[in-house]
């Protein structure tokens, strides 16, 4: 070999080395039950910030970006988060008050990644408008949550009552 | 640089390390697209299956531990094998599909890249004794993971909007919805 091949094959190797130093690791084997733990508690925050109406929580649980879904039982699909902010004026106003809400049958399950899982569940969301009842009872929801700088959050989600 | 030997070497080096650069990019976009394609059949022949009724075609394209909402409260079923006792309506020789077709079809990659979701509107046609009869307007959601090389539904969700929310509750939440309506 040429002082010429050796030196190319000497940075080829050298250059090698240098990505596979800065190639992302894969994650350590996850603590799934604590992943799950916090999972179910993002998926609550999406319904219980309205307790406290702290929208900091509410924004901290979903992706504040374009690619945001939620899908309601009406006829109202969000497609980005900044469609969120339209339904706050409704929710922050002193006329709709949180009772309680209940997450059943609860089921999360992971990605083989790790970084992304989806859920099912049927959601009590009990509230009042005006002390009316203003009530989702028994409605189904399903979404995706991404792990995304070290925090879960919601990406897609999708409510609805069954026909019968 | 003094020497015109490493001067000549690391040209060399930084021209080749930038051709691979756009390579990998054009590889990296090109595996995007064929794989956006891919999540894009797998959608599409969880419904469209129904025209030809190849059952194991359709069951391959699910994962073992899937779950699925539909339209109605009988339809939640979770687990492939509970899927195929679910199926066994569609065995029927006398229902068929027919057409279907997917509107606003959005479909979204997780960061990993073997993890998708979507949002759509869906079509829903199929016979009966000869006649035809559609499901419209169905707002679809899912999730499908790749698995084994193939991309795999875990999670379908289809439903109507508004049905069983009060009405009052309906009409000041989505008072806008109402006002335009009631303007056309």
């Amino acid at each position: 070999m040429s002082c010429g091949a050796a030196g190319l094959v000497l940075l080829a190797a050298l250059l090698a080395s240098g990505s596979a130093a800065i190639a992302p690791t894969p994650a350590s084997a996850p603590d799934r039950k604590a992943e799950r733990v916090e999972i179910t508690r993002v998926i609550n925050s999406v319904i219980g910030w309205a307790k406290e109406k702290d929208l900091a929580l509410f924004y901290g649980s979903i992706a504040n970006d374009e690619d945001y879904v939620s899908v309601t039982p009406g006829k109202r699909v969000i497609k980005r988060f900044e469609d969120v902010k339209q339904n706050v004026p409704f929710w922050m106003s002193p006329d709709f008050q949180y009772v309680r809400h209940e997450l059943k049958q609860l089921e999360i399950t992971f990605a083989r990644c790790g970084e992304v899982a989806w859920f099912f569940c049927v959601l009590d969301d009990i509230n009042t408008y005006k002390g009316e009842p203003a009530c989702w009872e028994n409605a189904r929801w399903t979404g995706v949550v991404e792990k995304r700088d070290g925090r879960w959050t919601v990406v897609q989600q999708h409510f609805s009552f069954a026909g019968e | 640089m003094r020497n015109p030997f490493f001067a000549g070497v690391l040209a060399l080096a930084l021209a080749v390390g930038a051709q691979a650069a756009v390579s990998d990019t054009a590889a990296a976009g090109g595996q995007a697209v064929a794989e956006e394609a891919a999540v894009r059949k797998a959608i599409e022949q969880s419904i469209g299956w129904a025209v030809e009724k190849d059952f194991a075609a359709m069951f391959r394209l699910w994962g073992d531990d899937l779950f699925h909402f539909w339209l109605f409260s009988d339809s939640q079923v979770i687990g492939l094998e509970n899927f195929k006792k679910f199926a066994e309506q569609w065995r029927d020789p006398d229902f068929r599909g027919t057409r279907f077709e997917f509107r606003d079809l959005r479909i979204r990659f997780s960061r990993s890249g073997d993890v998708a979701w979507y949002s759509c509107f869906l079509d829903d046609c199929g016979s009966y004794k000869g006649k035809e009869n559609c499901l419209q307007n169905v707002f679809q959601t899912g999730v499908l993971e790749k698995r084994d090389g193939r991309w795999v539904h875990v999670l379908m969700h289809g439903s109507y909007p508004v049905d069983k929310v009060p009405e009052k509750y309906v009409r000041h939440f989505y008072r806008g919805l109402f006002q335009e309506g009631e303007k056309k």
